[in-house]
């Protein structure tokens, strides 16, 4: 399955929406669109994931990466994640550092 | 093609006839083959020029250059030939009046600037003004001995003499070393009256053997073997070097006892200048030992209270004296005294480097307490600090979080500056040195899960499967060593991804499990080390490469210098190896390395060990210039005390173990926070504390108990079952699960085959019999919790 993205910016949130399978291959296009979001140093980071079926590590790091890049204080919450995904996202420890509903 | 030294510069030569040909044919070439413009000159009696011929062969040569005109603020060189050249330059037509090319020469010597060279017979031109030599050293023609005594001057016999900004030369046969004494003082920018000779008071450390002790006045032998003499006052103070948590303890009642010739003392004293040199008054003495000869730290337990005291300071710091031991609290940086400074940032790299020196003050000890802090350390790097990675089945770890406001920011890529937006190999291989310290008393496989992944990423992302040997740096996206967002780190190997897995955790890992897999890593990196490090181009290691191997002398603060305790570590792991895979080049190299490098990496005065210099020396220079300061810093002290004293242990010798004593001396006296708790970071060259910006810090990235703890409990190693033959025991704590094959290996370092045995065992505080003596494993028995193991070990007997 395919993976398609798209970023909408409102004020001080950016809103990520994910769909597909995000795997090693697709994981610099994600890298690229959260660098946009870190230039324009939003405090708010949320990533709807629930037509998201496969996260690649390389995708978690993309998020970590943006996560340290952020301002102090910004928050990633991601929403709507498969257990898989959550599953992906809880080895790499990451989930003590961002809100998932 | 060679640099040109007189560049710029300007060499005028008086000349009349009777010179002689091959001399002034010879500084014709020298002096214009360095650069130098080349001016005759002489008296032109209103002439455009005047032909002369030589003494020998009648040669003509043509003078354009009046010395009446001659303008000297333009002239750096001024030099009177031999032959008649002077004679005949000195004729005065009015006998009241000096010659013009006495005047000339009059007013050379009224400026320091200009160097004065005269040979042979030319110092009859300073006969009408003989104060310009008067006092002063000087060579000449044996036919103008007499001369020159008659002129005040001070006789010499040799070739060249220098005095200030006079060069004077016998006779024109020696015109080739004159000329070399003139350009050398040339090029040195100043002539030799500006010479910098310090004659003012200061305060300084010696560190020496005693040679004798009379009158109040000692003499010393320095390191490297210059006598000093050093006079006692009465207000001298004396005191035994002394351990951490141990009182001030005085020596000066015991002075007469203590002076005895080949006891070693460090003086901080008082340097003088009167009557031409240096009157040295000691302030206070520090001796090493009780009794001459004696040095406190090969005491058996020198090193194992020291750790002790170490894991104290640090436990109190971070979790306060006995309260629970809670990680949420864990601050990386730390203030002298060990509070914690407004910050709040948990590094991965201090927390595994005091989860090692917590493992080894219980391998130590025993104390229980220490292996409690290392076991939650390692729980804790586990569950905030471990990325896996399903997809390319590895570990990594994250640089550290940030616990601010309760909440935990992952600190992915480094937050240094060398390494930025990087993942730094250096950082993931110091998140392995606590675990597997740890792994070695415990065998949990959790650990040993985690080391093998992040062996994975190294062998995956790292590894150059090409050129051999480990890159530097990988981005954080990709995990690729060559992404262009790395910068100036892209395709990078250096010292620490090659060197640095062997000390760092790979001998302790394969110390623990005996696999050959770590044996062959081992001998991959030791023969890269072997194979790249040492150049031609100067008597350092290369410390930094591109992927294929060429040396990278740009890279941000390393350039082209040296890191002197890189350069020890490299020897004292490469004798650590001889132990495991033994290969003749890896001693010579070892043995190579220490021997030169007290001549390029301590200080032969005070005792210890400098830090960053650079590799080659500038023309001129003698001595490899420091980057940024001449401090020695705790670990690099670690490195050359280790180093000597396996290079001693393992056969080198009695030159090996002064210097790993002289080092120990030196660590001893000046870096132990006798006030505060723990070790200095660095201290200044004399051996005060330098307590400034970071070096204040008791918890910075390395300072965490990692070498300071590594020092305690290697130094004990080596001390007690290699130098001094002595038996030594240790802590293990293997748990229900640990260790695959249920046996616990407790060699403390890679040891030479067969001179060190297991002597006895002891389980839960009763003896044990399976063990195998030889191979020093226990064969762990099957149990529902953790097991207390103590093993002896023991010297084989020639």
């Amino acid at each position: 399955m395919s993976f398609t993205m798209k970023m909408n910016v409102e004020g001080d949130t950016a809103t990520i929406r994910l769909a597909g399978e995000l795997d090693g291959s697709s994981a610099p296009d994600l890298n690229d669109l959260v660098t946009q979001a870190v230039g324009r140093q939003v405090g708010r980071l949320v990533l709807l994931l629930d037509e998201l079926t496969y996260m690649s590590s390389a995708g978690v790091r993309c998020l970590v990466f943006a996560h340290q890049k952020l301002p102090r204080g910004s928050q990633i919450t991601l929403v709507g994640t498969k257990p898989e995904v959550a599953e992906t996202i809880r080895l790499t420890g990451f989930d003590r550092s961002i809100v998932m509903r | 093609m060679r640099e040109k030294r007189l560049a710029g510069r300007t060499v005028a030569i008086l000349m009349e006839s009777d010179f002689v040909e091959q001399e002034l044919h010879y500084y014709q070439r020298r002096f214009t083959e360095e650069g130098a413009r080349v001016e005759f000159l002489t008296r032109l009696w209103g002439q455009d020029s005047l032909t002369f011929h030589g003494h020998e062969y009648k040669e003509p040569f043509t003078v354009t250059g009046d010395l009446e005109s001659a303008d000297l603020s333009a002239i750096d060189v001024l030099i009177v030939p031999s032959g008649m050249v002077s004679d005949r330059l000195r004729y005065s037509e009015d006998v009241h009046e000096l010659a013009p090319a006495v005047r000339l020469l009059k007013e050379a010597f009224g400026d320091p600037r200009i160097i004065k060279g005269v040979i042979c017979h030319g110092l009859w031109l300073a006969a009408p003004i003989a104060e310009v030599v008067k006092g002063r050293r000087v060579t000449c023609h044996n036919n103008l001995v007499g001369d020159v005594h008659n002129m005040g001057a001070l006789y010499t016999d040799q070739d060249v003499v220098v005095d200030r900004d006079l060069v004077t030369g016998r006779t024109a046969e020696h015109c080739a070393a004159f000329a070399r004494m003139i350009i050398d003082l040339v090029a040195a920018g100043r002539p030799a009256e500006t010479v910098y000779r310090p004659d003012f008071t200061f305060s300084d450390l010696v560190a020496g053997y005693v040679t004798g002790f009379e009158r109040g006045e000692i003499s010393l032998r320095t390191n490297d073997g210059r006598p000093v003499r050093v006079r006692l006052t009465s207000t001298t103070s004396a005191e035994f070097a002394r351990n951490l948590s141990e009182p001030y303890l005085d020596a000066s009642a015991h002075l007469e006892q203590l002076l005895t010739p080949g006891n070693y003392v460090f003086v901080k004293g008082i340097f003088y200048y009167e009557n031409g040199s240096y009157t040295v008054e000691a302030k206070a003495l520090t001796f090493l030992g009780r009794q001459p000869g004696q040095y406190a730290f090969e005491q058996p337990d020198w090193w194992v209270k020291q750790i002790h005291e170490l894991g104290r300071f640090y436990r109190r710091a971070q979790f306060g004296d006995d309260g629970p031991i809670d990680y949420a609290a864990y601050r990386t940086m730390l203030r002298l005294g060990g509070e914690k400074a407004d910050q709040h940032v948990q590094e991965t790299d201090t927390i595994s480097r005091m989860v090692y020196g917590m493992s080894s003050a219980y391998m130590l000890t025993g104390d229980e307490d220490f292996l409690e802090v290392a076991e939650q350390g390692a729980a804790y790097l586990r569950r905030h600090m471990r990325f896996v990675d399903r997809d390319e089945d590895v570990v990594y770890w994250y640089h550290g979080i940030d616990v601010r406001d309760g909440g935990e920011r992952k600190l992915f890529t480094s937050e240094f500056g060398d390494d930025y937006d990087a993942i730094p190999m250096y950082e993931q291989i110091y998140a392995l040195a606590g675990p597997t310290q740890l792994y070695r008393l415990t065998g949990d496989p959790r650990i040993l899960s985690d080391i093998e992944g992040t062996l994975r990423l190294f062998a995956k992302f790292f590894h150059d499967p090409e050129r051999g040997g480990y890159f530097s740096h990988i981005d954080p996206i990709l995990l690729s060593p060559h992404h262009e967002a790395l910068g100036p780190n892209r395709s990078r190997k250096n010292w620490n991804s090659v060197g640095d897995h062997a000390p760092a955790y790979l001998i302790n890992l394969f110390l623990a499990t005996g696999d050959e897999r770590h044996a062959a890593m081992l001998e991959e990196t030791f023969d890269l080390i072997v194979r790249h490090m040492p150049r031609k181009d100067s008597p350092y290691v290369q410390e930094r490469f591109h992927a294929d191997w060429t040396p990278d002398t740009t890279w941000h603060w390393q350039q082209d210098r040296a890191v002197v305790g890189h350069n020890l570590k490299i020897a004292w792991n490469l004798m650590r190896m001889m132990s495991i895979r033994p290969k003749d080049r890896y001693r010579a190299l070892a043995t190579e390395i220490g021997e030169k490098m007290p001549a390029l990496g301590s200080d032969p005065q005070r005792g210890g060990w400098y830090d960053v210099v650079e590799r080659r020396l500038a023309p001129g220079q003698h001595v490899h210039r420091f980057v940024w300061h001449d401090r020695k810093a705790w670990w690099q002290q670690e490195q050359a005390i280790l180093a000597y004293q396996i290079l001693a242990g393992l056969g080198g010798g009695e030159e090996f173990l002064r210097r790993a004593r002289e080092s120990a001396a030196f660590y001893s006296a000046f870096f132990l926070d006798h006030d505060e708790g723990g070790i200095y970071f660095n201290v200044l060259a004399d051996g005060h504390p330098y307590l400034l910006g970071t070096e204040r810090f008791k918890g910075s990235h390395s300072m965490s108990m990692c070498h300071a703890a590594e020092l305690c409990f290697l130094a004990t190693v080596y001390q007690r079952l290699l130098l001094d033959r002595e038996p030594l025991t240790l802590w293990f704590r293997p748990r229900p699960d640990g260790f695959a094959d249920r046996v616990l290996r407790v060699a403390p370092d890679a040891l030479p085959p067969g001179r060190v045995r297991l002597a006895w065992v002891e389980l839960d505080g009763s003896p044990y019999q399976l063990f195998d003596a030889e191979a020093m494993t226990v064969k762990l028995p099957d149990s529902a919790s953790p097991v207390t193991v103590r093993a002896h070990l023991a010297p084989v007997e020639d």
